[in-house]
């Protein structure tokens, strides 16, 4: 049942088993998953069906660092939450991102990709992308991927599946008969005593204010919301983890690559429809060149095209002469769009601003900082590419990285993914969150979403948080038994 | 070292013998030639000499292109005998020079020794 928290009479209190905070993708596929179990469950959601400016605003806040967007913008607070939004890019972390990678400071994740395999295949049915399948000879017909020789690149790709949760499961959510959401309804605060909480402070933009007394809570808001309702709150936060490690994937175009012949066939890497989704290749380098080149994980799509200048336009008959003999030479270059993994950085962070929000909650600051480490892997990335290429004959790769460990283009960015902040680890001292998700010294509060990831790896990460979702789930019914 | 490079390896001397003084020359124009399209093999190879001027020098490249004396003799036979073959090996070559990180930075582009070592010799052909 959908009710308008705006409507609940002041200073009330509301009894609940589970009370999930946030309907966006984490929140809607944890709810999907306990609807017609034996316990209530109460969804709190800050906005709407629809957007509201005033609800957005609750977002707002500042950026330091690098720039970034602004953060009223990167996220909908609405029912269906940044699915909204979202461009829909699939795939799981590869297996070597849960690893613990002695050339990635504060990496590993408690446990492997094995553990979340059948939550990802879970996954795979909720966000309705096809088969679990991301290695490029799955999806070779009828345009294969670029034959590499040797050890150092791979192709996979993404399925793309653009849907809006919010439309697509509000009926199911909406009917569960064990399952009360509340519109327009912001959690403010969180009290705990005795190692639990005891009492969510929820407030509306119309005034009103009532209590939520949850057996379990989630906090399932996002990656920059959830840090700040538990510094708001003054929850895990014993070790100054909170907020720290924000992590994104840094997006930059950061190579040209030149075709060794106009009849090089690069129709893998374009997006296709493969029956409900669409599916896009990527290149990534393999995880035996990360560990031998000590690299984060990447990858990179083909951006558009561009025309040659002259001299470029010398080098593509030399490289045609060169490797394709009996070609024609390309007529363009094709740029890169990278997709990198930033490695953990506690400087790198969500604070507390002292400007309040219209709900009297301290607003955000972010300070998005990279690292050496990310330019260095980046550049040497790029290097390996553009050996491989040139190796197999496939064209040449023109590096658009600068040598200075610090400097990047001026033009990259993010991918809106916020990772991290409340990262994950079995010791108290090294994370916010256990391996269930719950918060280290609380026996009843959970965090959902990409907040808990330790690493971010190169894959967009919608999946894997849905799949950490539904293995939540899991945790959360059987303990509720 | 395949059959064929082998009993090339046994049979250089004799050959390099035959061809004497011409195989060096033979080399040479095999080598600037190398490109049909000599127009973009000469902008790209001036371009590397800009930045590399120390290799201005047919001799000193044609050196480098072949990776030292032995194979320069080999290659030598070959432009006078088999220069099919001759161009196979600088193909070959070239997708080695990829693999052991023999390259070079031209206004980014990552490319590898050999082909800009022939367009260089294009360019001072002209």
């Amino acid at each position: 049942v959908f009710q308008d928290a705006r409507s609940v009479p002041r200073d009330s209190a509301i009894e609940t088993d589970v009370c999930v905070v946030g309907a966006g993708a984490a929140g809607i596929a944890l709810v999907r998953e306990l609807s017609g179990r034996p316990f209530r469950v109460l969804l709190l959601e800050s906005g709407g069906l629809e957007e509201d400016p005033a609800t957005q605003d609750l977002y707002r806040g500042t950026v330091f660092g690098r720039n970034y967007f602004q953060l009223d913008v990167c996220r909908k607070r609405r029912f269906g939450g940044s699915t909204w939004c979202w461009q829909g890019l699939c795939r799981p972390l590869d297996p070597i991102d849960f690893e613990a990678r002695d050339w990635v400071p504060h990496s590993g994740w408690p446990f492997g990709a094995e553990t979340l395999r059948p939550y990802y295949e879970r996954a795979q049915e909720v966000l309705l992308l096809e088969r679990f399948a991301y290695a490029g000879a799955d999806w070779a017909d009828p345009d294969p991927p670029l034959p590499f020789v040797g050890d150092t690149m791979r192709s996979g790709v993404f399925q793309v599946a653009a849907n809006r949760l919010g439309e697509l499961y509000r009926e199911d959510v909406e009917k569960a008969p064990n399952v009360d959401t509340f519109l327009f309804a912001n959690v403010v605060g969180i009290e705990a005593a005795a190692g639990r909480v005891q009492r969510l402070r929820v407030a509306t933009l119309a005034g009103n204010s009532f209590s939520v007394l949850p057996r379990c809570v989630v906090l399932a808001t996002g990656g920059i919301e959830n840090a700040r309702l538990l510094l708001v709150s003054g929850l895990g936060n014993q070790n100054d983890l909170v907020g720290r490690y924000f992590m994104e994937h840094p997006h930059v175009v950061a190579g040209a690559f030149l075709p060794s012949s106009a009849e090089l066939s690069l129709g893998f890497y374009r997006a296709r429809r493969r029956g409900r989704v669409e599916v896009a290749g990527y290149l990534a380098t393999t995880d035996a060149v990360q560990r031998r080149e000590r690299l984060l994980s990447s990858c990179s799509f083909l951006a558009p095209q561009a025309p040659l200048p002259d001299f470029e336009v010398a080098l593509a008959s030399v490289v045609q002469e060169m490797d394709r003999p009996q070609a024609q030479p390309a007529g363009h270059a094709v740029f890169f769009m990278n997709e990198l993994e930033q490695a953990p950085n506690p400087a790198s962070r969500v604070r507390l601003s002292e400007d309040k929000d219209a709900l009297g909650v301290p607003r955000v600051q972010l300070e998005w900082r990279l690292s050496a480490v990310d330019k260095i892997s980046a550049r040497r990335t790029h290097e390996v590419l553009a050996r491989a290429l040139g190796r197999a004959g496939l064209g040449r790769l023109q590096i658009m990285l600068s040598e200075d460990d610090h400097v990047w283009p001026p033009e990259l960015g993010g991918g809106r993914h916020h990772m991290g902040t409340t990262r994950m680890n079995a010791d108290p001292r090294l994370g916010v969150v256990d391996p269930d998700g719950r918060v280290h010294g609380l026996d009843n509060l959970y965090v959902a979403g990409s907040s808990v990831f330790p690493t971010g790896g190169a894959a967009n990460p919608t999946l894997t948080l849905v799949a950490l979702a539904l293995r939540l789930a899991d945790h959360l019914v059987e303990r509720l038994r | 070292v395949t059959r064929r490079g082998f009993l090339f390896l046994l049979a250089a001397p004799l050959l390099a013998g035959a061809a004497g003084c011409g195989g060096g020359r033979a080399l040479r124009a095999a080598l600037a030639g190398f490109f049909a399209d000599r127009s973009s093999a000469r902008v790209v190879g001036a371009e590397y000499l800009r930045l590399f001027p120390d290799e201005d020098d047919d001799t000193r490249l044609v050196r480098r292109l072949a990776g030292g004396k032995r194979r320069e003799l080999e290659w030598e036979s070959l432009a006078v005998a088999d220069v099919a073959a001759l161009r196979e090996r600088v193909r070959e070559r070239h997708h080695d020079d990829f693999a052991a990180g023999r390259t070079v930075d031209l206004r980014g582009w990552v490319l590898s020794e050999t082909e800009v070592r022939l367009c260089a010799l294009a360019a001072r052909s002209a």
